[in-house]
């Protein structure tokens, strides 16, 4: 477990972060945190209208936690930045754990820095997110 | 930005291509400190340099700061303001179809710090398109600049909206 970030190194796992249940409530309320008012995560009635099964999760609700396993480790004065590919969508009721895992330490314009991979999974070990954060050490 | 892409020719294509190099006027918003509070209690993020402005100066910070995923925040919101402004949203100029529509990836760079009480502008530009498994798939790719009139540019998102064709 990395628990020091100055000697963090390849291999070391961030502590997870888990989030959930993504209820019809959270994903209203995330609607108008956020300011996407698109209907399929909100509207029920809309959805099915649509096909879709029931409402699922904007994908930005869930790159919150993710990124959260960064800053929570590392601060936010060090994220230099994060990325994620959407590779499911999260259904209503679900849960979702986030980990984090340093791959690369390098340097970069004198700056040393951490390449962490960040993933986040839904039950039945369904992947969701996935992508890179880099972090700056000092 | 100096990244380019390749022109490319997709007879399936449905976004716009002669939108590349594109920009949408820019449009500002107020950072406030509520509006972050609420954006921290749905994400569960509990961490009080999002709200707390004495804990924001005693890690290091000028007050209460945004979390990482906020600029999603200012990009929706003043795309509803362009709507109410009579502004085209950059997925409406690259014509976007939600019917092909994934959502592909999100890259966010924070060459500053979004803080509480700043009055924040976009301004979205188009960057190009590509082809992926035989036309199959169709990418634009936009960057939208976050800037402070003072400090400059304080995040930047990296964004790929993608079109399932096949």
């Amino acid at each position: 477990m990395a628990t020091d970030i100055s000697t963090a190194k390849a291999g070391d796992d961030l502590p997870q972060v888990t989030f959930g249940p993504y209820t019809r409530k959270v994903l209203a309320l995330y609607g108008g945190a956020s300011g996407d008012h698109n209907d399929v995560h909100i509207d029920t009635d809309f959805a099915r209208k649509a096909g879709l099964p029931d409402v699922f999760a904007q994908g930005m609700l869930s790159m919150a936690p993710y990124a959260r396993v960064v800053t929570d480790w590392a601060g936010q004065n060090r994220l230099e930045s994060i990325e994620t590919r959407f590779m499911a969508i999260t259904p209503v009721g679900a849960t979702a754990r986030f980990n984090g895992r340093v791959i690369e330490r390098f340097a970069e314009g004198g700056v040393e820095k951490l390449r962490i991979a960040l993933t986040a999974h839904i039950d039945g070990d369904v992947q969701t997110l996935g992508g890179e954060a880099v972090v700056r050490v000092n | 930005m100096t990244e380019t892409f390749a022109e490319t020719v997709n007879p399936r294509g449905v976004f716009d291509r002669s939108t590349t190099g594109a920009k949408t006027k820019p449009v500002s918003y107020p950072v406030e400190k509520g509006r972050i509070a609420f954006f921290c209690d749905v994400v569960g993020e509990t961490d009080p340099v999002y709200f707390d402005e004495e804990a924001a100066k005693e890690a290091g910070y000028p007050g209460i700061i945004a979390p990482p995923t906020f600029p999603i925040v200012i990009d929706l919101e003043t795309t509803n303001a362009a709507r109410r402004l009579g502004f085209t949203p950059v997925f409406e100029m690259v014509n976007c179809d939600l019917r092909f529509l994934l959502h592909g990836t999100e890259r966010y760079e924070y060459p500053g710090q979004i803080l509480a009480g700043d009055e924040i502008t976009i301004t979205h530009e188009v960057l190009g398109f590509e082809d992926k498994k035989g036309g199959a798939l169709e990418f634009c790719h936009v960057r939208s600049s976050l800037t402070h009139p003072e400090r400059g540019e304080v995040a930047a998102i990296r964004r790929s909206f993608v079109h399932r064709l096949g």
